[in-house]
């Protein structure tokens, strides 16, 4: 049933994330993100990460930027290249190959899926609408800080990339980056670059994971 | 210091962004360190494929520090006040940048490592070194496009004032734009050096070109020649002339694909390097007087003797003949040593053409002669008129060029003293013929004349003074050689002046010819002089005009100047010989898209046709827009004495198989005219049938819709309301007077009207002319008058004979007798908004009954309080509740279960409203037997939507027609708004049908087989797939053109946001039998 190119699905993928965000009806995130803070608010205290190697970044990245939206200060997701979207993505995508997991090992044990039921939900699952969809849970704040983590730490190479994935996931805007890290606005845009390549590489090792779940769960 | 382990492996493993990021961090951190790096010295870090990335980088952050640098220093400056200090801009190497381009170029072998920058541009390649500077081919790193660079010269721009005229020649050349031009799109500086930023054409010069092709086919040439002088006409208009045209100038865009097609005609001439173009008139002090500029081979006479002042346009037109004397011979004009070329130029005419290539066209190589004419003013006035002369050429029609004249061929042999030679020619052609002179003079001639002068206050100036025009008109010679005055009283003389000319000129028909004809053909005029003396030749010689062959031009010299604000007085002038320009302004007249433009052509062509037969002005009538037809009308009828049997001659001669193509479109409309000019000579009788429902539905459509904007009386239209002979008629009828504005008739003609629509609202038998009736009165704002009717219509309920009936809840109903036959489009042609190409035909059996208007949210409510369809879509609040709106976005089976529940109120027993049942979660069972209400099958609704038609496009192909039908508009790109309108407030079909047009779409209940097909209706039991329930799109708006139906599949548990639906029920066969 899924003859998907899979690098071919990511590329189509991210381009429906970022052409989606910039027609996004802001309203819809501002809502979802309100919910996220409200996770954040109780969850975050005492979840504990569980890849907790190295520095915790995500817990002040997270802290910063959720207490910014409580303030009523809400990223600007009409930037089509936004991190933000990008870490969404990534974490939806872990927790939906998660979800697939489960899936795979209830079907032995008596409901039969159907063909369709499985097309519907893979298809639709994959949409930008459905990141934003339904109520998140400390189990998703939990993935989210994870791969903030992840993401930051394990996958910038220098420690003024990080610093500018960090500010730019608090909210900053490129110009108050370069500002504040004194440097000029082209290389705050340049290092950005680097940070979504390196982001989407991961993006797309996990979706090709989803992706071969998906064509065993068809069968 | 540069600190890259530029040999790790770390380092090598980096992609490109990686090691792009490290360079331009290095590069930031030494300009923080206070430095001022050179870009050049980082762009060398990287590998070469990968440096054009870097330096894109670099160019940027580069400026952006030195802005940041800037505005630091600013900043202490302001604050330690002191004021005088002078900021530095620009950097200093930037002149040793600049420096070591033109020291590495100059020395080829040794040129610098590319990519590089070059102020805000990556230069890539080095295109070539010309007589203006180095061309290279480069990036804009601010739009990232590429772009070719001219850098000049540093000669050019050393002095001052050199360096003021290069910038503003530049600018001068940088605003033309033309196909056929590079374009320059700018000059820019880098540290003060000036350089050229051009359009970048991938292409080889025409040089290369025929290299690498060999030489062109003739007309490829001819072509080519063709647009070139139409570039050179371009920049000549604006004052450049660009003394420098020769095939290494001529840029060959590359054939987009397929190179290898270098004889089609698809070879794009693009003309650059205006380098040592000068402005016209102005200043020529960028080059020294006397030093000769341009290349011998392609230079003109006036230039090869240095006189740099005497370089025209026609300098330009010479080397364009030179081009495509060399394009048709391989070879160009002269030959050898510069100097030799030089003084051949100066002194011979070129040798003839046809003997290097005697296969050339006779004409063809006149037309090329008379481009290269040593004498300036003896070739074509200008790059257009050369052009044109090709043109006519390529398109088999007479040229304007005449071969070299004995004078001009004598002149060649003195070589010398060309200017007095020709003077001591002309004279002594002027006595042989002086002698020859007859000294005819005839009274009516000197009568006309005498006129003339009347006419003309100006030349009571000087009356009769040897070489005035008058003079000249009363011993008309028969010679070329004395038309002066002729030619100098023309030139500005209005149509009046022309035809006076003209018709003195007549009384000496034969000698006035002969010198016309001489006149015309000695190509010494400018074109429009010869479009004024040909329009004298016209007067005297109607016929010989057409010989002339200049209709087209005239026409389109007309049109295209601002002198055709007389009007009247070219028509007069023109009508003396108005037969060849007939057909060339009757084309202008239908292409003329604005309307001042088209009234003057209507105009000129009414005054034209006087003289013409009928058959020409139905003609061109057939081309006129439906405001226009009334001048028309008015001269048909002042001309003829009985114009009606043409015009129906006419249309009936007609092929009513239009087509749907564009042209069918064109044709359709033509005919239309027809109809309307034949209501409005009359003839109305004979076009009554055409109103009725036909095959092709364009012409009635036509009609109906524009009747009232015609200006033609309308009372035979509303005698014509009471006939019952064919209520399809009295339906178009109907349409034709809502079309028209209630001004249009007298308040006794209204009241007719309106008496006559509410009596027929109440009885009338025919279900389209009932809702015709309705929905008229309702825009009228009549449609109170209407409830009382209602009322009574419904406690009546069915009537023998009628083809409709309201049912006790009101709802209007339109029986129809089966069996009937309707044409659809196969499903699988429904899911492209082309047209489909075949209609199968389907049979429906029985008898049905089907709701006129969709069923309303006002009317669901009742049946489901809770319902809201607000819900649906609450973005867009235009579809949120209002009782009159259509009910939509409920699942497809609430539709059955309030269509049960309508059967059971509506008086219908248990029995004949349980006519479904559900089987399982995917299907459910309909049976067509019983005669409660139920949902249309796909073939009924595609009937009433169809209404008798058998066309795709039931109401035309254009959308004037739908302003009233559509139902659903989808979102306007300015408003963002959709809007759907209140069911039954856009005009019904033929039927009586309301809202079947502009994407309505409804649910139908029908077998759906899912592999696209859809067995018989004529089943009385069928399951019916839930998960796939059709709906169906009445006329689409969205393609194409309007089409009738469109099918599409919706699951019907899917709230679809726009499907509406209507009640129908299968009659029982004593409700429409007597």
């Amino acid at each position: 049933m899924s003859d998907l190119d899979a690098m071919g699905s990511v590329t189509r993928w991210i381009e429906e994330i970022r052409a989606g965000a910039s027609s996004a009806v802001p309203s819809v995130w501002n809502r979802y993100f309100s919910r996220l803070a409200g996770i954040a608010d109780h969850g975050m205290a005492d979840s504990p990460s569980r890849s907790m190697d190295g520095e915790d970044v995500a817990s002040s990245v997270l802290e910063t930027f959720f207490r910014k939206v409580r303030e009523g200060q809400f990223p600007e997701l009409r930037d089509r290249d936004d991190l933000w979207l990008l870490l969404l993505a990534i974490t939806r995508c872990k927790v939906v190959s998660h979800k697939r997991h489960e899936l795979r090992q209830k079907r032995g044990g008596g409901r039969v899926l159907l063909a369709t039921d499985v097309r519907a939900w893979q298809n639709e699952s994959f949409n930008l609408d459905d990141i934003a969809d339904g109520e998140p849970t400390p189990d998703l704040m939990i993935s989210l800080k994870d791969a903030c983590n992840f993401l930051i730490s394990e996958m910038l190479r220098d420690e003024k990339t990080r610093a500018i994935a960090i500010l730019k996931l608090e909210g900053l805007t490129n110009k108050e980056i370069a500002e504040r890290l004194n440097t000029v606005s082209r290389t705050v845009e340049r290092k950005l670059k680097l940070i979504r390549s390196a982001w989407e590489k991961v993006f797309s090792i996990e979706f090709e994971g989803s992706n071969d779940d998906q064509d065993t769960a068809g069968e | 210091m540069i600190k890259i382990p530029l040999e790790s492996d770390q380092w090598l493993e980096m992609d490109v962004l990686e090691q792009v990021d490290v360079i331009c961090v290095a590069f930031e951190e030494a300009w923080q360190r206070g430095n001022t790096p050179k870009i050049s010295d980082y762009a060398l870090l990287i590998s070469v494929d990968r440096r054009a990335e870097l330096l894109r980088e670099l160019i940027i952050v580069d400026k952006q520090c030195q802005e940041q640098r800037d505005a630091q220093t600013a900043k202490s400056t302001s604050m330690s006040s002191q004021a005088t200090l002078t900021l530095n801009h620009g950097r200093q190497d930037t002149d040793i940048e600049f420096l070591d381009l033109e020291a590495n170029n100059s020395a080829p072998g040794t040129a610098m490592e590319l990519p590089t920058a070059f102020g805000d541009f990556i230069l890539f390649e080095h295109l070539g070194r010309g007589a203006f500077g180095q061309v290279y081919r480069a990036e804009n790193t601010r739009t990232g496009k590429q772009v070719a660079i001219k850098v000049p010269h540093s000669n050019l721009i050393s002095e001052p004032d050199e360096y003021r005229l290069f910038i503003r020649e530049a600018r001068n050349v940088a605003n033309l734009t033309h196909p056929g031009i590079v374009k320059v799109n700018d000059v820019e500086f880098v540290n003060k050096v000036p350089f050229l930023v051009l359009e970048y054409v991938d292409g080889k010069n025409l040089k290369e070109h025929i290299d690498e092709f060999g030489m062109l086919p003739v007309r490829s040439a001819v072509l080519l020649t063709i647009q070139l002088a139409e570039a050179a006409e371009h920049a000549h208009q604006a004052g450049v002339v660009h003394r420098d045209i020769k095939p290494s100038n001529i840029l060959i865009e590359s054939p987009k694909q397929n190179r290898e097609a270098q004889d089609s005609p698809d070879l794009i001439p693009r003309l650059f390097d205006f380098g040592i173009a000068k402005r016209n008139g102005a200043n020529t002090l960028v080059t020294q007087p006397g030093v000769v500029i341009g290349t011998p081979a392609y230079m003109s006479p006036e230039q090869a003797c240095g006189n740099s002042r005497a370089t025209t346009n026609r300098s330009d037109v010479y080397s364009m003949g030179v081009v495509l004397y060399e394009l048709l011979t391989g070879s160009t004009p002269f030959q050898g040593t510069t100097t030799q070329i030089l003084a051949a130029v100066q002194a011979d005419e070129v040798p003839d053409i046809r003997h290097r290539n005697p296969a050339l066209s006779k004409n063809l190589a006149i037309v090329c002669h008379q481009a290269l004419r040593l004498v300036p003013e003896a070739r074509y006035a200008s790059a257009i008129d050369f052009a044109n002369d090709l043109r006519r050429w390529l398109n088999g029609e007479p040229v304007l060029g005449r071969p070299i004249g004995f004078a001009e061929w004598a002149i060649k042999k003195t070589k010398k003293h060309r200017v007095e030679m020709r003077c001591a020619m002309i004279v002594a052609i002027l006595f042989s013929v002086a002698g020859a002179l007859a000294w005819r003079s005839q009274q009516s001639h000197r009568q006309l004349v005498a006129d003339l002068l009347i006419s003309d206050p100006q030349s009571h100036l000087g009356p009769r003074m040897p070489g005035s025009l008058e003079d000249w008109l009363i011993n008309v010679p028969d010679s070329l050689a004395d038309s002066q005055p002729l030619i100098a009283g023309i030139h500005s003389s209005p149509p009046e002046k022309l035809l006076k000319i003209g018709n003195a000129l007549r009384q000496h028909k034969s000698r006035s010819v002969a010198t016309l004809r001489q006149c015309l053909d000695s190509g010494n005029l400018d074109s429009v002089d010869q479009l004024k003396l040909a329009c004298i030749y016209g007067v005297v010689d109607p016929e010989g005009f057409e010989n002339l062959g200049v209709a087209t031009r005239l026409t389109d010299w007309l049109f295209g100047s601002s002198c055709f604000d007389n009007v009247e007085g070219w028509t007069e002038l023109t009508s003396h010989f108005s037969r060849p320009l007939v057909a060339p302004l009757t084309e202008r007249y239908a292409a003329s898209m604005h309307s001042s433009q088209r009234a003057i052509a209507r105009k000129w062509l009414i005054g034209l046709l006087e003289r013409e037969p009928i058959e020409r002005t139905v003609e061109a009538m057939m081309l006129s827009r439906v405001d226009e037809l009334i001048d028309w009308n008015r001269l048909l009828s002042r001309r003829f004495r009985n114009p009606l049997p043409a015009v129906q001659a006419k249309r009936r001669s007609l092929n009513l198989d239009f087509g749907y193509d564009e042209d069918g479109e064109a044709r359709s409309m033509a005919y239309a005219n027809l109809l309307l000019m034949e209501y409005g000579l009359g003839g109305e009788e004979s076009i009554w049938p055409l109103l009725a429902i036909a095959k092709d539905p364009r012409p009635r459509t036509y009609f109906v819709h524009q009747i009232g904007q015609s200006g033609f009386p309308l009372t035979s239209i509303i005698d014509k309301l009471s006939d019952n002979s064919d209520p399809t008629v009295q339906y178009a009828i109907l349409v034709a007077i809502s079309q028209c504005a209630q001004e249009r008739f007298s308040n006794k003609e209204l009241q007719k009207i309106r008496t006559w629509l509410v009596e027929a609202y109440e009885s009338h038998p025919n279900c389209g002319v009932h809702s015709m009736c309705r929905w008229l009165l309702n825009e009228w704002g009549l449609g109170s008058e209407l409830i009382e009717v209602d009322r009574r219509l419904s406690k009546e309920g069915f009537v023998k004979g009628r083809n409709w009936y309201v049912n006790r809840l009101g709802m209007l109903m339109l029986v129809v007798d089966g069996p009937v036959e309707t044409g659809m489009p196969h499903p699988s042609s429904s899911a492209s908004l082309e047209l489909p190409d075949t209609f199968e035909v389907r049979r429906i059996t029985r008898s049905f009954a089907i709701g006129a208007d969709e069923v309303t949210q006002g009317q669901f409510r009742q049946f489901d309080p809770s319902y809201s369809a607000a819900v649906v879509d609450p973005a867009s609040t235009q579809l949120s509740n209002n009782d009159n709106l259509p009910a939509i976005g409920q699942e497809w089976t609430s539709n059955l279960q309030f269509l049960q529940w309508l059967s059971l109120n509506g008086g219908y027993s248990d029995t004949e409203a349980a006519n479904w049942h559900q089987i399982d979660d995917k299907s459910v069972e309909i049976d067509y037997s019983k005669t409660g209400y139920r949902l249309p099958t796909y073939e009924e609704w595609m009937y009433c939507c169809m209404a008798m038609t058998e066309s795709h496009c039931n109401y035309g192909t254009i959308y004037t027609p739908f302003n009233d039908k559509y139902v659903f508009q989808p979102q306007s790109k300015k408003s963002g708004n959709q809007k759907i309108s209140p069911v039954g407030s856009r005009m019904p079909n033929t039927f009586g049908i309301f809202d079947t047009l502009g994407n309505a779409n409804e649910w139908t209940a029908s077998k759906f087989a899912l592999d696209g097909t859809f067995p018989s209706d004529s089943l009385d039991l069928q399951i019916v797939n839930v998960r796939a329930a059709c709906i169906i799109c009445g006329t689409s708006s969205s393609s194409v053109r309007p089409t009738s139906v469109r099918v599409g599949f919706e699951l019907p548990s899917k709230n679809y946001g726009k499907t509406g639906f209507r009640i129908a029920r299968t009659l029982a066969p004593f409700e429409t039998e007597p």
